[in-house]
């Protein structure tokens, strides 16, 4: 069965990098297009993984991922941002985040954490 | 105490204008930088609006083309590919055993062919001596038909001799003549048949020879034929199976150098959140240079930053500990 992956990013731009890749190692790709939209449809749909941005209008990425665990979302979220700040690294972490990736994105690291977390 | 400090003078009225002045200099020179900064701040924003505009549509576009470029690279190679391995499939379960099946059949053929020649040279060679012993026969037929002309010869001597009284006995002694010379001439009969045969069976047994000679060569040249083509097949398996490699070599590089294409894509995003970051510094230096001058009306008219390039205390310089790198994946 093909697995879902969550992309949320304000940017076009990126979600389709992220999802050209994902495609093309063997998911399904659904979008969306800020931390509300990507808490509706991961609390609302089938998806074995989300890849968050952090900086996005109306919620961003460690808002919705703090909103995912209270709403009791168990899907492994992974952070996808150009912050590297430790401490809101740290954030992210308590707050529930599997991973932490700096833009630009590698690609092969990016399906190697997929791979990892969603399988 | 000092000869500077001995001889401090009074302020003058002229040193207070000065001093005005300077102020009002400063004052100017600053409201001049703040007008750069503003400046620099809508360059600044038109610079983050044309990389946004970037990343939405070319850079989409881009993204695009290169995977469509990617992906009917991949048709073309998985094609190929497909039309290798199934010339792989038809070696293995084609060619090399229709080959093998024709080979040996051929063989079994010839085998059959060699022994059947082998089998025709013994009867000729067989019929020869039949000849000779049927020569000999026939020889000594002769002899005795001459024996037994000769006994009827004597008879009818013997019944002339015995004139009037021996009648019968005349008429046995002229049969026994009759008989002997048809027994001759049947004898020579056999005699010329054995005589042609005895020609005819060495011709024939040296054709099957020269025949058994040339099904010999025949097998011998069809073994080489049959090796050398299993040698073209193992050789052909061998390039096919090279092919199949630098198809699947290819493939990977076209998969790889189009993911490291997106990704130099993805730097366009980057600097756009960069800028905004930049954008998010010359506000701060901004406000405060408008509040160094007391000047809060100023201050409270400044354009507030993008929300996304508004960063937390401390944030800006990412604390004591280094950032991770661009790229750099960690799980917890």
């Amino acid at each position: 069965v093909t697995k879902r992956i969550l992309v949320v990013d304000d940017s076009a731009c990126v979600r389709q990098q992220v999802g050209l890749t994902l495609k093309q190692a063997g998911y399904e790709v659904v979008e969306a297009i800020d931390g509300a939209d990507g808490l509706r449809k991961l609390l609302g749909g089938d998806v074995a993984m989300a890849i968050c941005d952090v900086n996005m209008p109306h919620l961003d990425g460690l808002q919705m991922l703090e909103a995912a665990q209270r709403g009791g979302s168990s899907v492994p979220i992974v952070m996808l941002t150009t912050e590297g700040q430790p401490a809101m690294i740290e954030r992210a972490r308590r707050a529930g985040a599997r991973g932490w990736i700096i833009k630009p994105f590698n690609a092969a690291l990016l399906v190697a954490a997929v791979r990892k977390l969603a399988g | 105490m000092s000869w500077f400090t001995s001889r401090k003078r009074r302020a003058r009225p002229d040193d207070a204008a000065a001093a005005g002045s300077a102020a009002a200099r400063c004052l100017e020179a600053a409201r001049e930088v703040g007008a750069l900064l503003t400046r620099a701040r809508r360059e600044v924003w038109e610079q983050v609006s044309h990389v946004i505009r970037l990343s939405e549509s070319e850079v989409m576009a881009a993204a695009r083309a290169v995977m469509t470029v990617a992906e009917e690279t991949k048709v073309q190679i998985e094609h190929s590919r497909s039309v290798l391995l199934g010339l792989e499939d038809v070696r293995k379960g084609g060619i090399s055993e229709v080959v093998r099946e024709q080979s040996l059949m051929l063989r079994e053929h010839v085998a059959d062919m060699s022994a059947r020649v082998r089998t025709q040279d013994e009867q000729a060679h067989d019929a020869l001596a039949q000849v000779a012993a049927i020569g000999g026969l026939a020889r000594q037929i002769a002899k005795m038909a001459s024996e037994a002309q000769l006994l009827a010869l004597n008879a009818r001597i013997e019944s002339a001799r015995l004139a009037g009284q021996s009648q019968g006995f005349n008429v046995v002694a002229v049969e026994m003549m009759r008989l002997s010379n048809e027994v001759a001439a049947a004898n020579q009969r056999v005699a010329q048949v054995a005589e042609r045969l005895s020609t005819i069976l060495p011709a024939l047994a040296h054709g099957a020879g020269e025949l058994r000679g040339r099904v010999d060569t025949f097998a011998h040249q069809a073994s080489q034929q049959l090796a050398e083509m299993d040698r073209k097949v193992i050789e052909l398996h061998s390039e096919v199976t090279e092919v199949v490699r630098g198809a699947d070599e290819a493939l990977g590089a076209v998969v790889r150098h189009s993911q490291e294409a997106l990704s130099h894509l993805q730097y366009q995003d980057v600097a756009a959140q960069r800028l905004r970051r930049v954008d998010g510094c010359l506000h701060e230096l901004q406000v405060g240079a408008a509040q160094a001058l007391g000047d809060e009306e100023t201050a409270r008219a400044i354009t507030a930053p993008s929300a996304l390039a508004q960063l937390g205390p401390g944030e800006l310089h990412g604390g004591d500990e280094p950032a991770p790198n661009a790229g750099e994946v960690l799980l917890f």
